[in-house]
């Protein structure tokens, strides 16, 4: 059933991209596109979306944005997304980004602007984005940075709320700032759940994160030859509940570097994230460090080899206990400019990133996955 | 915008007007070729609306407006590029001769403006034809074309201009 309506759900995106490549050709002031993904996962060891050890097609995103010119200062964006991801996600039409863009300052080497409403919170080199296949460098975005399986990922990818962004251009260089301010919102009880576990979360009635500030500092050379980039988060979750008020205090950093060469593309990330967790019952302090090498091999120009190396720890004063490795090799083939194929391999020691509400109890040390998903653009 | 203020036969003509420059690059490989007739040319175009004189945008600039950072032209107009698909040889030349950026970390670039809807990717058209006539229509268009000068200056008609640069933005492949 989940497959059929999968299903239908593409046709109609094919329906809908015939008519609006029409449109966006039309006029150069309204552009509208969108995606459509469905995977299939295979696990042995533990779920991933779904009851993957019987193999699942648990997995599907789909989006359609607009991006309209209003001024020549003020652009207007949105985009709607369903997304079906096991227990985490469950297939809901929701607002992805919604906000006017005001461009305040603009000279020939710099500019500066406002985004007012949702917008994406830049974190890392992928977070923006990381709904989409064509944009992301493996079916499942690597773990270590992007969490998918402990709750964060809801919190992470938008905000409601104000966004600064300004760039300054040098001569073989330029470097760009973005800093979000978000507003307090409510946390629904899947997110709780994934965050502080269902023993946990049954005690708490009722969750929010409260004024989140994400800045992001980038630098590129040489045309994007070289990137760097460094991103923070700062957030407080405040919950109560039938034992009184629970507080998780958070602080992200990320350190991204990057180089993009003729066939190989090279990139390193690192993640702290100091938690600081408050209840009735004592105090925790947990420090999460983690960090990936990847590289990229383009064999075609439509054929691209990744391989990755992920590690992460959960508690770094406990080093040996809470880490977790993935080894991820994968293949993304774009047999037509609108069209993605791409197939990988997941050996993971360790859960860190498994997601808990996917029927994992008790988790195991060892999962291997295979996964593949096939995508289309407009 | 500016052009309502003209008087309309001159706004007319002006907006047809588009200004060439920025080329010379890529000599061919073939000496054959090279001995029958003038190397072809990558040359940035825009539609004179826009105010420009595309000879004296930097490399910087260029980066700037193909990466849809800067987003108007000095008289306020927007700027609205045309490109050709990722696959098309000339989009491939134009961008690691004229931008020197990997055509596939601009599509990056590109693609991260439309899924975090943080801007209007340049417009894809279907060819060079199309892509001459979306910026000669277009008020403050730009884009490129690979043209062998000759061919070129014979095949515009009296509403453009012609400018060639002596200073190759992107030097020679």
């Amino acid at each position: 059933m989940r497959l059929l309506s999968n299903l239908v759900a593409a046709g109609l995106a094919l329906c809908v991209s015939s008519f609006c490549s029409a449109l966006s050709y039309i006029d150069n002031d309204l552009q509208i596109h969108g995606f459509f993904s469905q995977g299939y996962l295979l696990s042995d060891g533990n779920n991933f979306y779904g009851n993957s050890q019987r193999g699942t097609t648990d997995f599907m995103e789909a989006a359609v944005n607009a991006n309209y010119r209003a001024s020549p200062k003020l652009n207007l964006a949105a985009q709607i997304i369903t997304r079906d991801a096991g227990t985490s996600d469950n297939g809901d039409v929701k607002i992805d980004f919604l906000f006017a863009d005001y461009k305040a300052i603009e000279n020939e080497l710099s500019g500066l602007g406002f985004r007012f409403g949702r917008v994406r919170n830049s974190f890392g080199f992928y977070n923006d984005t990381r709904d989409v296949l064509f944009t992301r460098p493996t079916i499942l975005m690597p773990q270590s940075v992007y969490f998918e399986g402990n709750g964060l990922r809801e919190i992470l990818f938008a905000s409601d709320g104000a966004q600064l962004y300004s760039y300054w251009d040098a001569e073989e260089n330029t470097t760009s700032l973005s800093v979000t301010f978000g507003r307090s919102k409510s946390l629904s009880a899947d997110i709780v759940r994934n965050l502080f576990g269902s023993t946990a979360a049954s005690y708490i009635d009722h969750a929010n994160v409260r004024n989140p500030i994400y800045a992001q500092l980038s630098h590129s050379r040489d045309g994007g030859t070289s990137k760097y980039a460094i991103s923070t988060v700062n957030m407080q979750l405040e919950g109560q509940g039938s034992f009184g008020n629970v507080a998780l205090s958070a602080n992200g950093y990320v350190l991204s570097a990057q180089k993009n060469l003729a066939k190989w593309t090279f990139t390193a990330e690192y993640s702290l994230f100091t938690t600081d967790f408050r209840s009735a019952f004592g105090n925790e302090s947990l420090d999460l460090e983690s960090a990936y090498l990847q590289s990229q091999y383009r064999i075609a120009q439509n054929i691209v080899l990744t391989g990755r190396y992920e590690m992460s720890i959960n508690d770094k004063s406990r080093p040996n206990q809470s880490d977790s490795h993935h080894l991820v090799a994968g293949i993304n083939w774009v047999p037509a400019p609108q069209w993605v194929i791409a197939a990988d391999i997941y050996g993971i020691r360790g859960t860190n990133g498994i997601p808990r509400t996917d029927y994992n109890d008790p988790l195991t040390e060892r999962t291997e996955i295979l996964a593949v998903m096939i995508g289309f653009r407009f | 915008m500016y052009l309502k203020l003209l008087p309309r036969p001159t706004a007319r003509i002006l907006g047809k007007m588009i200004l060439i420059g920025v080329g010379v690059i890529s000599p061919i490989t073939s000496s054959v070729w090279a001995e029958q007739s003038p190397a072809p040319t990558i040359t940035v175009f825009a539609n004179a609306s826009s105010g420009v004189n595309v000879d004296e945008l930097t490399l910087s600039n260029l980066r700037a407006i193909f990466s849809v950072r800067k987003r108007s032209w000095d008289n306020d107009l927007p700027i609205k590029v045309f490109v050709l698909a990722d696959q098309e040889p000339l989009h491939q030349k134009f961008c690691k001769t004229i931008l020197k950026i990997y055509p596939y970390v601009l599509r990056e670039q590109w693609d991260r403006l439309t899924f975090s809807g943080t801007g209007i990717p340049p417009t894809v058209v279907g060819s060079e034809e199309q892509l001459r006539q979306a910026i000669a229509n277009t008020p403050g268009a730009i884009g490129y074309v690979m043209s062998q000068p000759k061919i070129l200056v014979n095949s515009i008609d009296t509403h453009y201009r012609l400018f060639v640069s002596n200073s190759p933005v992107g030097g020679e492949e």
